[in-house]
């Protein structure tokens, strides 16, 4: 199970229109609407990348690309310092 | 020039002295009429200097850019060498040769004003007969052109059908986008100013109607804490850090702000060079040293505050006495128990 999580000093904000990822230590802000906002939501509640996918599969069954675009995402927070 | 210093990369140049209408919010020449004007030689000096220290983006402004006897040429020197040039003008004027020129190498962006749907409205607030018809016309050519273009609306108070009004006829002009300004407390806009006259839950409200009710091309300048999460990609931030504002006469300036306090002014083009404007003027550096690091009240605590930098250092130093005070919609949202929970550290 890969586990999934916010990097140290990083905070997830949710509101109704989306969500923001913010950097205590940088300041660094980060706006996350749709299915972003969707996973980096899962992310703060804990679950690791596994079940983020089955949820997602769930959602969207007719997508093909879904594991791909998870792992693409994942690597741009790890990328943006927002996941350890 | 100091490894340490930000780069002066915005440039807001006022070249004309005043304009041709008398704004009811204005803020320019509310102090006295600035010195003689930069020559065009002298301005080609200056951008060209500006340029060397890393500037990429000058807007033209004011007063009315368009009224500088030498605009045309100016603006053709200043898009050759510039990757970004914008201008904000009233849209009265066509000096000749300017649609050739914007055609040739065409602007960045222009925004012009237009304060209602209803011409006598907008002359009566633009101090100018014919006024309305006249920047009608002017952004009608700016559509048929294939300018970037905006149309910037003025408000004083929360009167949701002449918002409505003005979208319907930027729609029909074919303008890209609707901005919305809140009239701040400065020049002639003391008096007379959005944040004075409403309550603030009268003016969050208004703020949210915009949102959800009209379309997502009008925009409105509000601090970013106050904007829905899905609205903030759109938003604008003033390069306060990097901005250097230069008078007609060339005294350096934050904006156009020294045009009426005469304390946000250092230093005078040629005898002063950018560089060292730049480096030594106190007004600079106070920036420097105070935002966003040392902003009080709610900006301090706000997640906005490195790229908002409290909005508008103009309207917090004339809202709150200094340019590190808060803004003071943001202020007054958060003494009220308004303010988004979730925007705050």
């Amino acid at each position: 199970m890969a586990k999934l999580e916010y990097a140290r000093g990083v905070v997830f904000r949710r509101e109704p229109a989306g969500g923001i990822l913010f950097n205590i230590d940088t300041g660094n802000l980060q706006v996350t609407e749709g299915v972003a906002f969707g996973i980096c939501d899962m992310i703060d509640n804990g679950k690791d990348r596994e079940s983020i996918l089955l949820e997602l599969r769930n959602h969207y069954p007719a997508e093909e690309n879904l594991e791909e675009d998870l792992d693409d995402f994942v690597r741009e927070l790890r990328e943006k310092g927002a996941l350890a | 020039m100091t490894s340490q210093l930000p780069t002066p990369r915005v440039l807001y140049i006022n070249p004309a002295d005043g304009c041709n209408l008398h704004c009811k919010h204005c803020w320019v020449n509310e102090g006295s009429r600035t010195g003689k004007l930069l020559s065009l030689e002298q301005w080609k000096d200056l951008l060209t200097q500006a340029k060397a220290l890393g500037a990429g983006y000058v807007k033209l402004t004011g007063g009315e850019p368009l009224l500088y006897k030498d605009i045309v040429p100016l603006y053709r020197f200043t898009a050759d060498i510039f990757p970004q040039v914008a201008i904000e003008t009233n849209g009265t004027l066509q000096p000749d040769g300017l649609w050739e020129t914007f055609l040739n190498k065409k602007p960045f962006h222009v925004s012009v004003s237009i304060d209602s749907a209803n011409p006598d409205i907008h002359d009566e607030f633009r101090g100018g007969t014919d006024a309305w018809k006249k920047t009608v016309a002017f952004a009608k050519k700016l559509v048929e052109h294939g300018i970037n273009n905006q149309v910037i609306m003025s408000i004083a108070d929360l009167r949701r059908q002449p918002v409505k009004d003005m979208a319907r006829l930027v729609e029909k002009l074919g303008v890209s986008t609707l901005k919305i300004n809140f009239i701040i407390p400065s020049g002639r806009g003391k008096n007379n100013n959005f944040s004075r006259n409403s309550p603030i839950k009268e003016i969050l409200d208004f703020i949210a109607w915009i949102h959800e009710e009209m379309p997502d091309w009008v925009l409105p300048s509000v601090p970013a804490a106050l904007l829905p999460v899905n609205h903030l990609k759109k938003l604008g931030y003033c390069p306060v850090r990097n901005l250097m504002g230069v008078l007609p006469d060339g005294i350096f300036s934050l904006c156009g702000v020294a045009f009426s306090r005469k304390d946000m002014a250092w230093g005078k083009f040629p005898e002063t060079s950018v560089q060292e404007a730049w480096e030594n003027s106190p007004v600079y550096r106070m920036i420097r040293s105070s935002v966003p690091g040392h902003l009080e009240g709610v900006c301090r605590r706000c997640m906005h505050k490195n790229s908002c930098a409290g909005r508008c250092v103009v309207n917090n130093l004339e809202t709150g006495g200094s340019i590190t005070s808060p803004d003071i919609l943001c202020q007054r949202a958060y003494d009220a128990g308004l303010f988004p929970e979730t925007r705050l550290l």
